[in-house]
């Protein structure tokens, strides 16, 4: 079985997810669900292997026992598989693919005051992270936002483009050396994830995305805070309006409106 | 053909008959505790209104698609137990609903002072029936709502039953009927609030900005025979 060891960076995203979890849930079902938006976003991708139980266990704060719960569920939903011996762990199998019915009813069934509730949320944490990021990103950084930007452009599958441009976003939070800035980015990254974002190449907007993504990281390396502050959060404003117009229509479809 | 106008006024007629609806049910309700007040010699206690819970149990399962809440709040000082109280349920989604507690110490930093809430003050101050919101219940419920207020007058002062709107239900319901995208059509709180609307750009829980009014073609009251119990206004807005 082809497998790599997961990066320090995927192990401190994943844990940054904390939170984002419906409420209500053990603790167990917590970190189940924690991975598997950590898959669904990219952040865990197959033949990723994940650290030795009780390294994972100590790093998310629980026991053995409440781990090998979690695991043992992904397990049966075909997520990970796991092996004993010396090469042994658990190994992401698969990535998740929500259908596209469902995810056009959640999309339906999310009110245009939630969606305008999330954009709302999601503009603030955008526009303040470019803000720090202009003033905080180094070479490096903004040479990782820019390739991120070109990486999303170049994405022909619409879904593995979704996640290019959630991880350019959480990039930008990551930049702004801000952890919990960052660790709401993901979160909120994480329900957006599960929205519809609209029929492959059928948008047209895929252009003005790139140009957007493009103003935030020249602000950025540029040092213009208030630029970037604003690209960012015009960029953010859009997205939401764009959801929010998928709902409307979805909504209104008579065959889909019951 | 169907003009913007018939759309809008058979919008109208679809939203206020379903409020009006509840309006009514929830009247019935005012009614019984105004007289159940009358059948007992002196102050009634809390046991005397004991009913409720069922009544208002029964009242939310039957609106269901539009309400996730109701309850009564008490005139100050009307009970012998106790200075304020406030009984309110929220729907769920298996079994009966449940009590929503609130912070009635008014030395709480959480304390609801039902009191001075436009929900409670409205209706007790006009004795009339209304439909207050849209606004976020802190302290409540912590949601975007409209709360369909009926006072219920009894010897001990006036007592407000209420319900809540979901946004979300309103939206689905006002979106199904209206089944247009173009012209831009809003439905409008009476704080000029955006209650729902088939435009992206004017979304809900927004303040109808005043370049946008400017623009108004067709307006009209969503329940033109009460537009004080139900201050809602359909506007279409110009291309």
């Amino acid at each position: 079985m082809q497998s790599a060891a997961i990066s320090t960076r995927a192990l401190d995203l994943l844990l940054l997810l904390r939170g984002s979890e419906p409420e209500g849930l053990g603790r167990a079902d917590q970190v189940s669900y924690q991975i598997e938006t950590a898959i669904l976003m990219g952040i865990l991708t197959e033949g990723d292997r994940l650290p030795t139980e009780s390294a994972l266990a100590s790093e998310l704060g629980i026991s053995p026992i409440t781990l090998r719960q979690s695991l043992a569920a992904l397990r049966t939903k075909g997520l990970i598989e796991t092996s004993r011996g010396r090469s042994g762990g658990s190994v992401i199998r698969r990535q998740i693919e929500l259908t596209d019915t469902q995810l056009r009813h959640k999309l339906r069934d999310t009110s245009t005051e939630a969606l305008r509730d999330l954009g709302d949320l999601g503009a603030a944490i955008a526009s303040m992270s470019a803000r720090l990021a202009a003033r905080r990103a180094d070479p490096q950084n903004v040479e990782h936002l820019e390739d991120l930007v070109k990486r999303h452009r170049d994405t022909a599958d619409e879904r593995a483009r979704r996640r290019m441009d959630s991880r350019f976003h959480v990039a930008i939070s990551i930049a702004s050396q801000s952890s919990r800035l960052t660790s709401a980015a993901l979160q909120l990254e994480a329900e957006l994830m599960t929205l519809w974002w609209g029929d492959p190449g059928h948008s047209g907007s895929e252009s003005v995305l790139v140009d957007q993504h493009k103003a935030i990281v020249d602000a950025i390396r540029k040092r213009d805070a208030d630029a970037a502050a604003r690209a960012a959060e015009d960029h953010s404003r859009s997205q939401t309006e764009y959801l929010i117009e998928q709902h409307l229509r979805l909504t209104m479809r008579p065959e889909e409106g019951a | 053909m169907e003009t913007v106008k018939e759309a809008l006024e058979r919008t109208a007629a679809t939203l206020s008959a379903s409020i009006n609806g509840v309006f009514a049910d929830l009247e019935k309700i005012a009614g019984a505790v105004t007289a159940a007040a009358e059948a007992v010699p002196g102050v009634p206690r809390r046991s005397a209104y004991l009913f409720l819970k069922q009544d208002l149990a029964d009242f939310i399962k039957l609106h269901s698609d539009l309400i996730v809440g109701a309850g009564i709040a008490y005139a100050p000082g009307s009970l012998p137990e106790t200075p304020h109280w406030l009984e309110w349920w929220r729907a769920q989604p298996k079994g009966g609903p449940r009590f929503v507690t609130h912070d009635l110490n008014p030395d709480s930093l959480n304390y609801y002072d039902y009191t001075g809430r436009e929900w409670f003050t409205l209706p007790t101050s006009t004795g009339r029936p209304v439909a207050v919101g849209p606004y976020v219940d802190f302290g409540g419920i912590n949601v975007n709502i409209i709360t369909l207020c009926v006072p219920a007058q009894t010897a001990q002062g006036m007592h407000v039953l209420g319900c809540d709107l979901t946004l979300a239900n309103l939206e689905g319901a006002f979106l199904r009927t209206l089944q247009l995208r173009e012209p831009v059509v809003v439905l409008l709180g009476p704080n000029g609030r955006v209650i729902a609307s088939n435009s992206a750009r004017i979304a809900t829980g927004t303040l109808l900005l005043d370049e946008d009014l400017e623009r108004a073609e067709t307006l009209l009251d969503v329940s033109p025979g009460n537009p004080t119990r139900l201050p809602w206004k359909l506007i279409s807005l110009q291309q």
